[in-house]
C-alpha cells in the first residue's frame, strides 16, 4: 500500500550559542492510512523535533530543516509558507502536550474551533457553529451545546485535550501528530483519551504519528513504532516484532528499564530493576543484582504511625473574604509504617498524596490526627524539639531542579544540614558530603559545580545524598522519580533500593504509577479524594483488589505487551471530582471491611 | 459582569481611603509647622495662633482626620487661604484641562506604541527591533519638562510653528495647534513607554503553547498574531498603562509650567509659592481621586478583554 | 575540599561578567555612565571657573573659548555649574537609591516571606504609596518640608521605597513554594538563615537592576523638583534649576536650556540602557534556572 507520508532524510539542527546543534538526524520512515506509528524516545531524543519539523514549525531564524517529507506525492518541506498554512489543521494536524496551556484563554472554544472551520473549510455562520457542537459531541464533551460558550479555564486537563482533539480533526486530516499527548494527564484520563484517539482514527481512516517515552502506551496503541535516540532512528518495525527481540543495544538499554504492572508476580519483595547497565555512574555499593530485597524490618513497633490525619485548606471568596469551602485534602488518613518498609500512596492528581507526606513532616500544619514517630507524639512538640526530630524523617521532591538552590554548589548544600544541626563542624561534614555523594554514585570532584551543571538524574541523586546527611530513619519520597527519563527512573530506583538495604532506611513513596509503585513496595495505600480507600500488602492490593476504585486505577494502566492489548471503549468524559466541601460539611462515618491478612478495604456506600 | 463590577468598585473605596490616610499621615506627621511655613519666620505668636486654628491643627490627630475624610467626601475640601474661594471650585475649574491633555497624550502614545511594539516584538532582533528599542529607551528617558522644553525651543521659538502659550480655545484648529505641543511632549514619554510594554509582552505571548497551536491549525500569521497574540497581550499591556497613568498625571505638572497650561500642576505649584496650605490639603484628595478612578477604568478593562477575570 | 570556595567567588565574577556580555547595550550604559561620573568627580581638574561666581558683563553669553557653553543670567560659567551640577544630582539619587533600595528590600522580603496579615498590611500600605504620583508625592513632602539636601534625599526615597518592596516581595514568594526551600524547612534550618543565604541571594540580580534603573529615575525626580522650584536653594547649582533658568530666558539664550538638558537625558539614557540590557541578561537566565 502506498503510504500516506513519507519522510526521507529529515535533519533538523538549530543555532544555539555554540554553534548548529542536529536535533534530527537523516530521519526516514512511511506513515500509511489507518496506521499507527509510534516514535519513542527519552529526553533530547529529537521526536519532538521531528513532528514540529514535519510541520514546519521551527523557527525560522535559528532552525535548518532538510529533506523530504512527501504527503500524497507532494514534498511538505518545500512548500510555500503560505501553501503550508493551508496544509496545517487541514491535512495534517497535530495536538501536543499541555492542554492547561495549549488553548488560547480569552478565546471561547466555540470561537477556536470555529475559526479553523472559516479558515479551512469556508463555514461560517449558523453552519459552522452546527458543525463544531457536532465535532464537540464526536469527542464525547457532555452537554456540548452549553460548553460551546465556554472558556478553557473552565475545562479540565482531560477535557481540554479533548477540546484540543476536536479542533484538529474539524477538517478531517488525513494525518493526526500527537506529541505525548497523555503524559500530563492522569492514568485513568489517559485511558480514555488513547481509547478516543483509536475509535475516530478507525471512523476516519487517518494515519496517526505518535509521540512519547512510555513503551506502556506503544504497546497499547501502535501498529509500528520507530525508537530514536540523540536524533537517530536506532530501529523501527512492527511493535510486536520490536518487543518480542529488540536488536538495537539502545531499545534493549531501554526495554530493560521499562515498568510493567504485573512483572512482580511471585515476588516477596521489592526488587531491583534488571537493567542492561547502570548507566554511566560509578556503580554504588550494592549488593548483587537480582537477589530479592530482604524485609530488614528489625522490629515490630512501628516506625511511624498516622492516626486520623487530616489536613483541611479553608477557601476564601467575596469582598471580605468570607470562608466559602474547605479543600478536604487529607481526611481521616491513618497507616503505620515498620522500619526498613516501604509504604506505596498512589492515587491521582487531588487525592491528597502530596499533602499527607507534607502534613507527616509538619511542613503543612496538619488540622487534626496524631502523628507518632519513634513512639513520639508529634503534635506535642515545641521548635527546638521537632529540629531535632525532623532530622529523621527527610523528604525528596519531583522537580530535582527546584529542590536545589541553583546558586549554592552542591557540596555545600549537602554538608549544609550536618553544619546547622550541630552534627559535624565544618571540615567534616565536608568530607562527609563527598562520602555521600560517592555513595549515591557521583564523584565527590563534582562537588564544587552548581545544581544546573548536572542532569535530571544526577540532580535527584544530590537530593537523596542531602536527605542521606543527617542519617534519616524515614525518606518520603513525593514523586521522586515521575519526572525522569525511563532509564534514569529505573537507576534512581535501584539506588533507593541498595540505600534502603544498606541504611535500614523506611520510605514512604508517594507516586501515581502503579507499575513503578509495584516494584519498590512491600504496602501499598490507594487514596482517593484525601481518603484512604484500600490499603493491604503490595501483591494482594495489585492481584486482588477490592475497592471500584483501585480497581478502575489498575485497569486504567497500560501494559508493555502489544499482544494483550485490551479493547477499551471510549467513555463519555468523566471529571474527578473536586475535594473542595461546603464549610458545614460533615464527613460521614466509613466502615471497613478485612479482605486478609493486612489488606483492608472500605465498603463503598 | 455586574458583581464584578460592584466589587471593584468597593475595593476602589478601599484604596481610595488607604491613600487618602496615607497622606494625610505623611503631611501630619512630617515636622515643621504649617502656620510657620505659611506666614513666614517673622509672623507673632498670635497670628500663628489664629492660623493654626483656622487650620484645625490645634485639635487631636483622629479628629484632624475624622475632619479631612468627611470634608473630602461631602466636597468641602477647605477654602483657599489666598483667594477665599473654595478649594474645590479652584480645581473644578482646571480639571478638564489637565484630563484633556492626559487623554489626548494617552491617545497619541498607544496610537504609536502598540504598532510599533508590535512590529518589532514580530521583526525580533532584526534591524527594526533594534532601532525601535533604542529609540524607546530613548523617549522615555527624557524627563518630562525637557522634552517639553525641547519641543518649547524647537517649534515654537526657532520655527515658530506652534504657539508659545498654549491655552487657546475656540476653533478646532486653534484647539489642535494649542494642544499639539503639550500632548506630543508628554505623548512622547508614553509612546515609548508604551511601545516596550507591548514588544515585551507581545514576545511573551508569542512563544506561548496556544500560539504554536494556533500556527498548526494553520490559521494565516496575521490572525495569529492579531487575534491569538495581541488580545492576550493587552492585559499586560493594559495593567501597565493604568499604572503609568499615575506617572503621567504627575509628569502633566511639569508640562503645564513649560506651556503655560492651565491645570492642576499650575495650581498646586501656585500653592505651592503661595504657601497655600488649604489649596495644597484639597490637591491631595483630587489626585487620590484620580489615582483610584485610573484604577477602577484600568480594572473595568481587564475585566472585558480577561475572560478569568469577569467570571470569578 | 579548601578549594572550593575560591571557585564559587571566580564563578560568580564570572557570571557577573557574562550577565553584561548577554547583552551589549549594558556595556555602552555603563561605560557612558561610568564617564559621567568621573567627570563630576573630576569637576574641580576640569573648569577654571568657580561655578558660582557672578560676571554681570557676561549675561547669558552664548559659547566662547573663555565659556565653552556660554553663560546664565548671572554671568556664571554654565560648563562649571554643569559639572558641579552633576555631583549634586549624582550624589542624591545614588544616596535615595541606596536608602530605598535597602529599606525597600528588606519590607519586600518579610512581607513576602511571612504572608498572611502582615504581607496583607504591608502591601496595601506600599499600593497605596505607589498609587499616588510619585512627583506630587514629593512636592508635597519637599514643601512641607522645605528644600534641603536631606529633604529632597528623604523625599525622593520615600517614593522610591513602594516599587522595590514589590520587585523583592514577588520572588520571595515565589522561591517560598519552591521546593528548594521547602527542603531547607525539612533539613531544620532556621528562618533567618533561609532568607538570608537561601532567598536573598536569589533575588539580589534583580533588586540590583531594579536599583540601576530607580536611580534613573531619582535624578530625574530630584531634576523635576529643581525644575519646579523645589530643589536646592541657589546658588548651588543643579540642572534642574538649571534648565528652570534656562526657561526663564529661553527666547534670550537656546544655550542655556539645552545644554543641562543634554546632560540629564544622557544620564538617564545610560542608566536605562544598563538597567534594561541587564535585565534582558537577567531574567531569561532566571527563568531557566527555575
Amino acid at each position: 500500500m502506498e503510504p500516506l507520508l513519507s519522510v526521507q532524510g529529515l535533519t533538523t539542527a538549530f543555532r544555539g550559542p555554540a554553534g548548529w546543534a542536529t536535533a534530527v538526524k537523516d530521519l526516514s520512515f512511511d506513515l500509511h492510512a489507518r496506521e499507527t506509528l509510534a516514535i519513542v524516545g527519552e529526553s533530547g531524543s529529537g521526536k519532538t523535533v521531528t513532528a514540529l519539523s514535519l510541520l514546519r514549525l521551527v523557527a525560522d531564524a535559528n532552525g535548518r530543516v532538510a529533506g523530504k517529507a512527501l504527503l500524497g506525492g507532494r514534498d511538505i518541506l518545500a512548500l510555500p509558507e503560505e501553501e503550508m498554512s493551508r496544509l496545517r489543521g487541514n491535512e495534517i494536524a497535530m495536538i501536543f502536550q499541555e492542554p492547561m496551556t495549549s488553548l488560547n484563554p480569552v478565546l471561547t472554544i466555540g470561537q477556536q474551533i470555529i475559526e479553523v472551520l472559516n479558515v479551512h473549510r469556508d463555514l461560517r455562520g449558523a453552519a459552522a457553529r452546527a458543525e463544531a457542537l457536532r465535532i464537540l459531541e464526536r469527542v464525547r464533551i457532555p452537554a456540548a451545546r452549553s460548553r460551546l460558550d465556554d472558556y478553557p479555564h473552565q475545562f479540565s486537563g482531560g477535557m481540554r485535550q479533548r477540546v484540543m482533539i476536536a479542533i484538529a480533526l474539524a477538517c478531517r486530516p488525513k494525518v493526526l501528530i500527537a506529541d505525548e499527548p497523555t503524559t500530563a494527564l492522569d492514568v485513568t484520563v489517559q485511558a480514555q483519551i488513547l481509547a478516543l484517539i483509536r475509535e475516530l482514527q478507525q471512523e476516519t481512516g487517518m494515519a496517526v504519528l505518535f509521540i512519547t517515552h512510555d513503551l506502556a502506551v506503544v504497546a497499547e496503541i501502535a501498529d509500528r513504532m520507530l525508537v530514536m535516540w540523540q536524533g537517530i532512528g536506532v530501529e523501527q518495525g512492527e511493535t510486536e516484532a520490536i518487543f518480542a527481540s529488540p536488536r538495537a543495544p539502545y531499545t534493549r538499554r531501554l526495554f530493560s528499564a521499562v515498568f510493567a504492572l504485573g512483572a512482580m508476580r511471585g515476588e516477596p519483595a521489592p526488587k531491583k530493576m534488571p537493567l542492561a547497565d547502570d548507566g554511566p555512574e560509578r556503580q554504588a555499593v550494592t549488593p548483587p543484582q537480582n537477589t530479592p530485597q530482604p524485609n530488614t524490618s528489625r522490629s515490630d513497633q512501628p516506625l511511624l504511625q498516622v492516626t486520623g490525619l487530616t489536613t483541611r485548606f479553608p477557601v476564601r471568596s467575596g469582598l471580605f473574604g468570607r470562608l466559602s469551602g474547605r479543600v478536604h485534602a487529607v481526611e481521616n488518613v491513618s497507616f503505620a509504617l515498620k522500619p526498613g518498609e516501604t509504604l506505596a500512596l498512589v492515587g491521582e492528581s487531588g487525592c491528597g498524596k502530596s499533602t499527607t507526606g507534607r502534613s507527616i513532616l509538619r511542613l503543612i500544619e496538619p488540622s487534626a490526627g496524631a502523628i507518632r514517630f519513634e513512639g513520639v507524639d508529634m503534635s506535642g512538640l515545641d521548635k527546638r524539639a521537632l529540629n531535632r526530630l525532623r532530622r529523621k524523617m527527610q523528604i525528596i521532591f519531583q522537580d530535582p531542579y527546584a529542590s536545589l538552590n541553583p546558586r549554592i554548589p552542591v557540596a555545600r548544600a549537602i554538608a549544609e544540614p550536618m553544619i546547622v544541626h550541630g552534627v559535624a563542624p565544618r571540615e567534616e561534614a565536608t568530607d562527609r558530603a563527598a562520602a555521600l555523594l560517592e555513595t549515591v554514585g557521583l564523584a565527590p570532584e563534582m562537588g564544587t559545580r552548581l545544581p544546573h551543571e548536572f542532569s535530571g538524574g544526577q540532580r535527584q541523586r544530590l537530593c537523596i545524598a542531602r536527605a542521606l546527611a543527617l542519617s534519616p530513619r524515614l525518606i518520603i519520597a513525593d514523586e521522586a522519580v515521575a519526572a525522569l527519563d525511563v532509564s534514569i527512573k529505573a537507576q534512581v530506583l535501584n539506588l533507593m533500593l541498595d540505600l534502603q538495604a544498606q541504611f535500614a532506611l523506611s520510605y514512604l513513596f508517594i507516586s501515581h504509577d502503579m507499575a513503578v509503585v509495584e516494584r519498590i513496595s512491600h504496602r501499598v495505600a490507594v487514596m482517593y479524594l484525601g481518603e484512604i480507600v484500600e490499603i493491604g500488602p503490595r501483591a494482594a492490593i495489585i492481584e486482588n483488589p477490592q475497592h471500584p476504585y483501585t480497581r478502575k486505577l489498575l485497569a486504567a494502566v497500560p501494559i508493555p505487551d502489544p499482544t494483550r492489548r485490551g479493547t477499551r471503549k471510549a467513555a463519555v468524559a468523566e471529571e474527578l471530582p473536586s475535594p473542595v466541601r461546603p464549610p458545614d460539611y460533615a464527613a460521614p462515618p466509613r466502615t471497613w471491611r478485612t479482605v486478609s491478612d493486612g489488606h483492608l478495604v472500605q465498603d463503598d456506600q | 459582569m455586574i458583581a464584578f463590577l460592584v466589587r471593584r468598585a468597593a475595593l476602589a473605596l478601599v484604596t481610595g481611603f488607604s491613600v487618602l490616610t496615607l497622606v494625610f499621615l505623611i503631611v501630619r506627621v512630617l515636622p515643621g509647622d504649617p502656620a510657620q511655613v505659611v506666614l513666614g519666620e517673622f509672623a507673632g505668636e498670635t497670628a500663628l495662633q489664629a492660623l493654626r486654628h483656622r487650620l484645625g491643627l490645634d485639635q487631636p490627630l483622629w479628629a484632624q482626620y475624622a475632619q479631612f475624610i468627611a470634608g473630602a467626601l461631602t466636597g468641602d475640601w477647605g477654602v483657599s487661604l489666598v483667594t477665599g474661594r473654595p478649594v474645590i471650585a479652584e480645581i473644578m475649574a482646571v480639571l478638564p484641562w489637565t484630563i484633556e491633555l492626559t487623554v489626548v497624550s494617552l491617545a497619541l502614545g498607544a496610537l504609536v506604541g502598540i504598532p510599533f511594539g508590535v512590529l518589532a516584538a514580530v521583526h525580533r532582533n532584526r534591524a527594526l527591533d533594534y532601532v525601535t528599542r533604542i529609540a524607546s529607551l530613548l523617549g522615555l528617558s527624557f524627563p518630562a519638562f525637557v522634552s517639553a522644553v525641547i519641543l518649547l525651543l524647537a517649534l515654537a521659538i526657532q520655527l515658530p510653528w506652534f504657539p508659545v502659550i498654549s491655552a487657546q480655545t475656540g476653533s478646532v484648529s486653534a484647539w489642535f495647534q494649542s494642544i499639539t505641543l503639550p500632548a506630543v511632549s508628554l505623548g512622547l514619554i508614553m509612546a515609548a513607554y508604551i511601545t516596550r510594554v507591548t514588544r515585551s509582552a507581545m514576545l511573551e505571548v508569542l512563544s506561548e503553547d496556544y500560539v504554536r497551536t494556533a500556527r498548526a491549525k494553520g490559521m494565516p500569521w496575521p490572525i495569529v498574531v492579531r487575534r491569538h497574540a495581541l488580545r492576550n497581550a493587552l492585559i499586560p499591556i493594559i495593567t501597565v498603562i493604568g499604572l503609568f497613568l499615575g506617572i503621567q498625571i504627575g509628569n502633566s505638572v511639569l508640562t503645564e509650567i513649560v506651556f503655560n497650561r492651565p491645570g492642576l500642576g499650575k495650581l498646586i505649584v501656585g500653592a505651592l509659592n503661595q504657601r497655600d496650605y488649604a489649596m495644597l490639603q484639597g490637591m491631595m484628595v483630587i489626585y487620590t481621586l484620580l489615582v483610584v478612578f485610573v484604577n477602577v477604568l484600568t480594572d473595568i478593562a481587564y475585566g472585558l478583554v480577561d475572560p478569568r477575570v469577569k467570571l470569578q | 575540599m579548601s578549594t572550593a570556595p575560591a571557585i564559587a567567588t571566580r564563578g560568580r565574577w564570572g557570571a557577573l561578567v557574562r550577565l553584561f556580555n548577554a547583552n551589549k547595550t549594558s556595556w555602552v550604559g555603563l561605560i557612558l555612565f561610568a564617564a559621567i561620573v568621573l567627570v563630576a568627580l573630576l569637576a574641580p581638574l576640569l573648569t577654571r571657573h568657580d561655578p558660582i561666581a557672578q560676571d554681570i558683563t557676561r549675561q547669558l553669553a552664548g559659547p566662547s573659548r573663555e565659556h565653552i557653553f556660554g553663560t546664565d543670567e548671572y554671568g556664571r560659567d554654565t560648563w562649571s555649574r554643569l559639572i558641579y551640577g552633576a555631583r549634586i544630582s549624582l550624589a542624591i539619587g545614588i544616596a535615595s537609591t541606596l536608602i530605598a533600595m535597602l529599606v525597600g528590600s528588606a519590607i519586600g522580603l518579610i512581607a513576602g516571606w511571612r504572608g498572611g496579615r502582615l504581607d496583607a498590611i504591608v502591601m496595601q500600605i506600599m499600593d497605596a504609596l505607589l498609587a499616588f504620583p510619585a512627583l506630587i508625592l514629593g512636592l508635597i513632602v519637599v514643601a512641607m518640608l522645605g528644600p534641603s539636601t536631606t529633604n529632597i534625599i528623604l523625599a525622593i526615597a520615600l517614593t522610591s521605597i513602594p516599587p522595590f518592596a514589590r520587585i523583592a516581595r514577588a520572588p520571595t514568594i515565589a522561591l517560598k513554594e519552591r521546593e528548594f526551600v521547602e527542603a531547607c524547612r525539612a533539613l531544620g534550618l532556621s528562618e533567618p538563615r533561609i532568607l538570608l543565604v537561601h532567598i536573598l541571594p536569589n533575588i539580589m540580580a534583580e533588586i540590583l537592576v531594579m536599583g540601576s534603573l530607580w536611580l534613573a529615575n531619582a535624578i530625574r525626580t530630584e531634576a523635576s523638583l529643581a525644575f519646579i522650584g523645589l530643589g536646592i536653594k541657589p546658588p548651588t547649582p543643579t540642572w534642574g534649576g538649571m534648565i528652570r533658568s534656562g526657561f526663564e530666558n529661553i527666547l534670550d539664550s537656546a544655550w542655556l536650556a539645552v545644554v543641562p538638558s543634554v546632560a540629564i537625558l544622557l544620564v538617564i539614557f545610560a542608566l536605562n540602557l544598563l538597567g534594561d540590557g541587564l535585565r534582558d541578561a537577567v531574567d531569561p537566565r532566571l527563568k531557566n534556572e527555575a
